[in-house]
């Protein structure tokens, strides 16, 4: 009887360290899980850790981190890439930009009301504003922006009307559908400011007649005439340099909607471009 | 997101306040060079953000976390030599670290060698810890706080006891971890080493955070020019460009011009200005050494 | 926390010391039941509050059989083996310093008290169980086995180990908060030391002074334990005061130890 007392007593704690075991590599298993989404979504050199030094787990994690490893070197490679294109791209807009005024100071000297001068100075002028896009370019790119909760019917406000008078010398209707009760979102004033303006500008250089904006909630629409843009354009509006005006000469590049992109996806927004009715909406989603 | 911020961090020894209000931000990616003399309150300014030490006051927040709990969690992703390192004595380089591997989790047996090869530790063999020389106690100190592959490193005073090679090697190496992404944190009491590797800095003094400036504006406080104070200042910046040519001065005031170009004869420079009858008051050489400027910043202090 | 402990017993195991305690320890046995042979007639004093009773042992056999009931009332002896254990598992990472690399890590101070608590209780219940057997061994080889034990033996016996276990555990207890708590291993040796002698040593001029007080002897642990070993003899009130005493001190100490730890300063 003592004996299989005993013998019954030996099985089950036999058992009880049988399962221990088991639920505690179920536990690391879940750990590494929960361990490698954390690592994934965050800028981190960290790799996975063991609470129990299985041997199967042990060789998986080594094969992860391995991954993750090689993932972090070549995150790091394209950061230090883009680093230095930004870098040297600040350096030639700056660079050019001396020669350039040179260029255009002696032009200036030049007497004579030649056709080709006039050529020339409107040439150099585009160069200018390339270069001065480009630089302001790659500065939204450097930027770094500050979030917090501001009350954005307000900086709407100040948006607009810092460019009621160029719309009204160009004929446009304006209708701004603000709320007077305050809507406060995450974003940074001055980021915010400058997407606006960069938008209604877009709004009235290649628009016409009618510019509408309006705020619901968190987000933002600036509605104007679709001057025979098509679909097709619309998805590549935001890409940098893309302009969907064929005289390319004298018209300003794409660049001041790919800053106001820049911009908004710094503050956590998003911004979306299509067209509805043969109307253009152009809309910016920030975060509550 | 910031790796470490502290706001208005206090610490007193009996009366003494050691950390003095302090705050300071250490962004991803910085070499942030902690810089005062010994006693200054940088140890303990690293011993209060690694929570060897509690603060009498203000807050201290790692990766962006202040909650007790989650705080806790973000400390191992940072690696940390505080004062002199300390590993088990009789044990030799290897085993110190297996002991580390095995506490951490960190399934890699080959991370050790690994970390060896980094700080050039490699064949220490038998050697127990308590028979290395200073400088290859630093080394594995270091070498224990990357094992873990941290995200911040903070390092007192890395270069200490150290010969000249070995601050260059330690330089280096401090170099390569940041390139690998770790933002670091270091001290020292010598600004001219902290200077040829980071990329901002903290001047501490009796507990007070006496200046936190950039690596660019500390290079435009030590930068060598001529300071020249004229009567007629747009017309002496026209004479600099055309008759001698030097583009790179700025001006500092109303009366008051530096010039970086060709400073090595200030008086052809002085010379030519008054021949076409630009009337100098004051000129001097101003600029100071690292060292010079730190020595400055402390005494203006007191 | 269970990473913890493997660390420190990969560390323990690649160290001298523990191996050096463990050689000692078996000298002591060998000597002890050398000794206990050759004076096979023994006086055994049994100190209990109500007096102090000399036994006259006749000529008691130290075999297989009775050796284990022997140790038992030698328990006393083996308390100092705990001291080297709790220096070189809880003394050791302050007296080389390392405790900063842990804390600095994120290690959670209550975790790491528990760490060294567990492991050093482990570590001093395997070197009981050698004090035990290893006597018991070492008697067997000169005496023999001895016949067949009496009913219930080893299951008194079983009794006996476990309460005298209570109290060598609170001891650790005592020797680990000493250890985190004055983070000095001469004050821990010194420390732990006083406790085993100290109350005694006290109560004793106390007792001399005014016999009235007679009872906090009572409540002095070495001597728990020594009375322990007569467990089946005791009163249940005895028995549960010692326990009690036992409990006390360990839980006492622990939560007294990591109370002070989670506020200090870390050198």
């Amino acid at each position: 009887m003592i004996a299989l007392g005993f013998v019954c007593g030996l099985l089950a704690i036999l058992l009880a360290i049988v399962l221990i075991k088991f639920l505690r590599l179920k536990n690391d298993i879940r750990q590494l899980s929960l361990r490698l989404d954390e690592i994934i979504n965050s800028d981190t050199n960290a790799k996975l850790t063991t609470q129990t030094f299985d041997k199967d787990i042990t060789a998986f994690i080594q094969s992860v981190n391995n991954l993750l490893t090689k993932n972090r070197r070549d995150f790091m490679t394209t950061q230090r890439t883009e680093e230095d294109l930004k870098r040297a791209i600040i350096n030639i807009s700056h660079d050019l930009r001396t020669p350039l005024t040179s260029a255009m100071g002696y032009l200036q000297m030049m007497k004579g009301d030649s056709r080709y001068l006039e050529i020339i100075k409107g040439r150099l002028d585009t160069l200018a504003s390339l270069m001065d896009n480009l630089f302001a370019f790659s500065q939204a790119m450097e930027e770094k922006v500050s979030v917090k909760r501001s009350n954005i019917g307000n900086i709407l406000r100040e948006a607009l009307t810092g460019s009621y008078i160029e719309l009204e010398a160009k004929g446009f209707i304006v209708e701004a559908h603000i709320p007077d009760s305050p809507e406060y979102c995450l974003c940074d004033e001055d980021a915010l400011k400058r997407v606006l303006q960069n938008l209604v500008k877009n709004a009235y250089v290649h628009g016409k007649e009618y510019l509408r904006v309006g705020l619901t909630g968190n987000r933002i629409e600036i509605i104007n005439k679709a001057d025979g843009l098509q679909d097709l354009e619309i998805s590549r509006i935001f890409d940098r340099f893309y302009t969907a005006d064929a005289a390319r000469t004298h018209k300003r590049t794409g660049l001041g909607l790919a800053i106001a992109k820049e911009l908004t996806e710094k503050m956590g927004g998003q911004i979306f471009a299509y067209i509805e009715n043969e109307m253009l909406i152009v809309r910016v989603d920030l975060q509550k | 997101m910031s790796i470490l911020t502290t706001q208005n961090l206090c610490k007193r020894y009996g009366g003494k306040p050691a950390v003095d209000n302090v705050s300071l931000t250490v962004e991803k990616g910085d070499i942030f060079g902690l810089i005062g003399q010994n006693g200054a309150g940088k140890t303990t300014f690293m011993r209060l953000v690694t929570s060897l030490t509690q603060p009498d006051s203000g807050t201290i927040s790692l990766f962006g976390e202040t909650e007790p709990a989650r705080l806790s969690a973000a400390r191992s992703r940072i690696g940390s030599v505080i004062e002199a390192p300390a590993l088990f004595e009789n044990l030799t380089a290897v085993q110190n670290l297996e002991y580390y591997r095995i506490q951490r989790g960190i399934a890699d047996k080959g991370r050790i060698q690994q970390v060896l090869k980094t700080v050039s530790l490699t064949d220490t063999g038998k050697k127990k810890f308590k028979n290395f020389s200073l400088g290859m106690k630093q080394r594995l100190g270091l070498a224990m706080a990357i094992l873990s592959h941290p995200d911040f490193l903070i390092l007192d005073e890395p270069t200490n006891g150290l010969d000249p090679t070995g601050i260059i090697e330690m330089r280096d190496l401090i170099k390569r971890l940041s390139q690998e992404g770790i933002t670091m944190l270091v001290s020292s009491h010598i600004l001219s080493e902290l200077a040829q590797v980071a990329n901002k800095y903290a001047i501490i003094h009796n507990g007070r955070l006496l200046k936190s400036l950039t690596h660019e504006e500390l290079q435009e406080e030590c930068k060598q020019a001529l300071a020249l104070t004229v009567s007629d200042t747009s017309r002496a910046v026209v004479l600099l460009e055309t008759l001698l040519g030097i583009k790179d001065y700025k001006q500092v005031s109303a009366n008051e011009l530096r010039i970086y170009d060709k400073i090595e004869d200030p008086s052809d420079i002085t010379f030519r200005l008054s021949q076409e009858g630009i009337r100098i008051s004051e000129f001097k050489s101003v600029g100071d050494s690292l060292e010079d400027y730190y020595t400055k910043t402390i005494g203006g202090a007191k | 926390m269970l990473n913890l402990i493997r660390a420190d017993i990969y560390r323990v195991l690649r160290g001298k010391a523990l191996y050096i305690t463990l050689i000692v320890l078996l000298a002591n046995c060998i000597l002890m039941v050398i000794s206990m042979n050759a004076f096979q007639t023994g006086v055994v004093t049994i100190t209990m509050p109500e007096a102090v009773i000399d036994e006259l042992v006749p000529s008691m056999a130290v075999t297989g059989v009775t050796t284990p009931q022997l140790i038992a009332t030698q328990m006393e002896n083996f308390v100092f083996f705990l001291l080297p254990v709790i220096v070189i598992v809880a003394g050791a990472i302050f007296s080389h310093g390392t405790v900063k690399n842990d804390i600095a890590w994120g290690v959670s101070r209550t975790k790491l008290y528990f760490s060294k608590l567990i492991l050093s209780s482990v570590i001093g219940f395997l070197l009981m169980l050698v004090y035990i057997g290893f006597s018991t061994v070492i008697a067997m080889i000169i005496n023999g086995y001895g016949g067949p034990a009496p009913a219930g033996h080893w299951i008194s016996l079983l009794q006996i180990f476990s309460a005298q276990l209570l109290l060598l555990l609170a001891f650790i207890g005592v020797g680990v908060f000493l250890a985190f708590v004055t983070k000095r291993v001469a004050a821990v040796n010194g420390g732990f030391i006083a406790f085993i002698f100290v109350p005694l040593f006290i109560l004793s001029m106390v007792v001399l002074i005014n016999t009235n007080l007679e009872w906090l002897m009572e409540y002095e642990m070495l001597g728990n334990i020594m009375a322990l070993a007569y467990l089946p003899y005791m009163e249940t009130r005895e028995i549960l005061r010692a326990l009690g005493i036992g409990a006390f001190f360990l839980v006492g100490s622990t939560i007294g130890g990591i109370a002070l730890f989670r506020r200090s300063e870390i050198k």
